[in-house]
């Protein structure tokens, strides 16, 4: 389909930066359903951390109410896989599930977008993130979906991590189906 | 240890937060330092964040500990064998070890 897959806007840094936005200003809203692939997160320090995400508002600032639901299958190589879910908090957490390891490791993540233009439904998310966790030698992932239970118009994702800065990103964002 | 409650968190986390600065956020590709209801925004996530695992911490670490599943299975099969159904089986000193390490807080 002509218009399908086209690279909308990127964001990245490498320098340490507490949250990352992608979309906003650069939100191109004729699409119904995006792709945000992010690539080799890095994090400050080497603390057990968790990516996160909020819904940017269509003022382009980070929506905080505690209006996000999700549910995801942790996929764990040391041990069985678990179930992460929670309601009612104030971001999407645990996309890669959980990491550690400063510049030596680090995660990878693939988020759908969906419903993101529409003011009258809740917005939707799948995710698909592995990362590097503990000591570095076990693979955590999670796989799964979340909605963020408010009628209004999103632009696109704040990221960030339950805690230290983010030293290094790349995040492309596509349009995927008009 | 003495449970906080969030006002408590709130205060350290205020102080964390001001030893932490500057904080940046990078939009539109350019890394600006935080405004100051982003900083407000920070101090509310850690204090919530401190919160979370002080209520909810031990279950994730429980979790996180717990042998596989096949392997408690395992386990329970060599204590019935043994005629270790009870508190001196392998199984019950794995699942104890986990909670005695991860304690509830009160």
């Amino acid at each position: 389909m002509a218009g399908s897959l086209i690279k909308i806007t990127s964001a990245s840094t490498t320098s340490n930066v507490s949250t990352i936005d992608i979309g906003g200003a650069n939100w191109d809203s004729s699409y119904d359903v995006y792709m945000v692939k992010l690539y080799n997160l890095q994090q400050s320090a080497t603390n057990d951390v968790r990516l996160k995400a909020r819904i940017l508002k269509s003022d382009n600032s980070a929506d905080s109410t505690s209006n996000y639901d999700m549910a995801y299958k942790g996929l764990r190589s040391d041990t069985t896989f678990d179930n992460l879910s929670d309601t009612n908090q104030d971001a999407f957490s645990n996309l890669t599930y959980l990491f550690r390891g400063s510049t030596s490791y680090g995660a990878n993540a693939t988020f759908y977008l969906f419903n993101f233009n529409n003011a009258s439904e809740y917005n939707f998310i799948t995710v698909e993130g592995v990362g590097f966790g503990y000591d570095g030698t076990d693979l955590m992932g999670a796989m799964g979906g979340g909605v963020h239970t408010v009628g209004q118009i999103a632009k696109g994702l704040q990221f960030s991590l339950t805690t230290d800065s983010i030293s290094k990103v790349y995040i492309d964002l596509y349009g995927l189906r008009k | 240890m003495a449970i906080k409650t969030i006002a408590q968190f709130r205060t350290e986390a205020t102080s964390e937060i001001e030893s932490e600065k500057p904080k940046y956020a990078q939009v539109n590709n350019e890394r600006r330092e935080f405004t100051d209801a982003e900083y407000d925004q920070a101090i509310e996530d850690r204090a919530n964040w401190k919160l979370d695992e002080q209520d909810n911490g031990y279950v994730k670490d429980r979790q996180e500990s717990y042998p596989a599943l096949g392997e408690q299975l395992d386990l329970l099969y060599h204590d019935m064998t043994a005629g270790k159904g009870d508190k001196t089986g392998e199984w019950y000193k794995a699942v104890k070890k986990v909670k005695d390490d991860n304690p509830k807080p009160s």
